[in-house]
């Protein structure tokens, strides 16, 4: 379980009284998939940040399984929006990139490593150079290596923003597919409604200015989804509502009542 | 019709021999004293006859500009990292580096052989003051350059300091490390010249000024010639090893960083 209590955070430099968000309260149960959603500068980066212990809250607790969150911690893993591979390396010394920092066992990292590349049908490129890929597949290589160490908790910072629609899709089904397999806690930063609607159990929609939950939709389809339906489309709509038309006074955090409502 | 990249490759040597003949056909045309600037063929006549003492001196310079250079790199290295590392350390160190910098080594060289004598360390020191700063300099920028995502994913996996310098800032550095050793190197030579003018009694700046001293300019033009192909030698050996050890990095340097 991942759990914000009232949390606030602001930057250095901010103007006294300003934060980048403030009264953030978020319990996001274990295994299941949570997208964050808003318009730009709500703070939905800086939250991943601080649920991967890269920044600190200036009040309030975060904490993961039940401990606070003071720095980067085992058992969570983060994506970027670039792939941010190293060149030097190949694809699979990238995927191994987490378990060599962490001094662990290659020998039987380098197996599940294959196994990770084989479920995104990338078997044949373990040996070629990050520059020898095209976008989409040095975010896939990025996705198996932010995977290798079989993460309880795997944050996302607008993982697939950087590539084309299709290939969007293509990730969101792999995630899916190694999700089956493995499943852990996603939280994922994305401006896509469409991606958050076709991946997550719930969706938090931030507001900016000041930066805060404004609401938490549950999704509830099942899967696998097809945006085509009415259903996807209806809840997509009302996210579209939630984001670009509501207005800020009338919005009410929900996201520990609706937690408590589902377990 | 030679292809585009057949016809960048023989630019160069086109070039070269173009300015090679017009200066032959020069000297020839205008009978200039071989004293006063000898022929291309004059050089290499004197190249053929002087061999043994060319090849002697060559030697003697190599080792001054193998120490000067080696010693740089060595000192070099280690303080591009704590330069980096820590930024007191940078605010510290760099008006030092570039007081050194500042000063002209010529005028250096008289005051270092009174210091530290007439052997091989004067030289070695003129060589290391010349060559050193641009691989500092070099160094430092390709650690500080390091993309902030690198750095961020590092700290997500719990890198240590030592970690993130080793497997991160040290492997991204790589391609201004080679650009700093390569105008390190040239410079170099320039430093043992400089060094050799001044204290020396062998190596290739010593023939240089013992072949004016008596108007052997051919020769004089034969040990320069020598030392340009040292420093064209050591500027491509370096480009090579970089091609070998690290050819992802001529990629990343093509990228534009």
């Amino acid at each position: 379980m991942i759990e914000l209590r009232d949390v606030a955070h602001r930057y250095a430099g901010q103007a006294p009284g300003s934060h980048t968000f403030s009264g953030v309260d978020l319990a996001i149960a274990r295994n299941s998939f949570v997208a964050i959603v808003g318009r730009s500068g709500c703070g939905k980066s800086t939250l991943l940040n601080l649920l991967a212990g890269l920044d600190r809250p200036c009040a309030g607790r975060v904490s993961i399984a039940g401990r606070e969150v003071d720095g980067p911690a085992a058992g969570v893993s983060l994506m970027f929006q670039q792939p941010n591979l190293l060149p030097w390396a190949d694809v699979l010394d990238n995927i191994l990139f987490p378990l060599k920092i962490a001094g662990e066992d290659l020998g039987a990292g380098r197996d599940y490593a294959l196994r990770l590349l084989a479920l995104c049908e990338m078997e044949d490129y373990a040996a070629h150079t990050p520059q020898q890929l095209s976008g989409g597949m040095q975010q896939r290589v990025a996705l198996c290596r932010a995977l290798v160490s079989r993460p309880a908790v795997l944050l996302m910072d607008e993982p697939f923003g950087a590539l084309d629609a299709l290939t969007r899709e293509l990730m969101g089904e792999e995630l899916q597919r190694l999700r089956e397999r493995e499943p852990q806690t996603v939280v994922m930063v994305t401006h896509s409604i469409e991606e958050a609607v076709l991946l997550a159990d719930r969706v938090v929609v931030m507001a900016p200015s000041p930066g805060r939950v404004r609401e938490v939709v549950e999704v509830g389809l099942p899967r696998p989804r097809d945006l085509a339906r009415a259903e996807s489309r209806e809840i997509a709509q009302t996210l579209r509502r939630i984001i670009f038309e509501r207005p800020v006074e009338a919005a009410t955090p929900v996201a520990r009542a609706l937690e408590a409502s589902h377990g | 019709m030679a292809s585009p990249r057949l016809a960048a490759s023989l630019a160069p040597l086109l070039s070269i021999l173009g300015v090679i003949v017009v200066w032959e056909a020069c000297v020839r045309l205008f009978s200039v004293d071989s004293f006063l600037l000898p022929a291309p063929t004059a050089i290499a006549a004197a190249m053929r006859e002087s061999a043994d003492t060319l090849w002697d001196n060559t030697l003697f310079t190599l080792r001054t500009l193998a120490a000067g250079f080696l010693l740089s790199v060595c000192v070099a290295l280690p303080l591009a990292i704590l330069i980096a590392a820590s930024r007191w350390l940078a605010a510290a160190v760099y008006p030092l580096l570039v007081i050194i910098q500042s000063i002209p080594k010529v005028a250096l060289a008289p005051i270092l052989i009174v210091a530290m004598g007439t052997s091989e360390a004067p030289r070695v020191a003129i060589t290391f003051l010349v060559a050193f700063f641009p691989l500092v300099i070099a160094t430092a920028t390709g650690l500080l350059q390091t993309p902030a995502d690198l750095l961020r994913l590092a700290r997500s996996l719990r890198a240590s300091r030592l970690q993130q310098l080793l497997l991160i800032q040290l492997p991204y550095a790589v391609p201004y490390i080679f650009s700093g050793l390569k105008v390190s190197a040239t410079l170099s030579v320039i430093g043992v010249v400089v060094a050799e003018f001044v204290a020396a009694d062998h190596g290739l700046g010593y023939l240089m000024t013992s072949a004016m001293a008596f108007f052997n300019t051919p020769l004089a033009y034969a040990a320069m010639t020598v030392l340009s192909l040292i420093s064209i030698a050591a500027f491509h050996g370096i480009g090579l090893l970089q091609q070998l050890l690290f050819p992802w990095s001529l990629s990343q340097a093509q990228a534009g960083q």
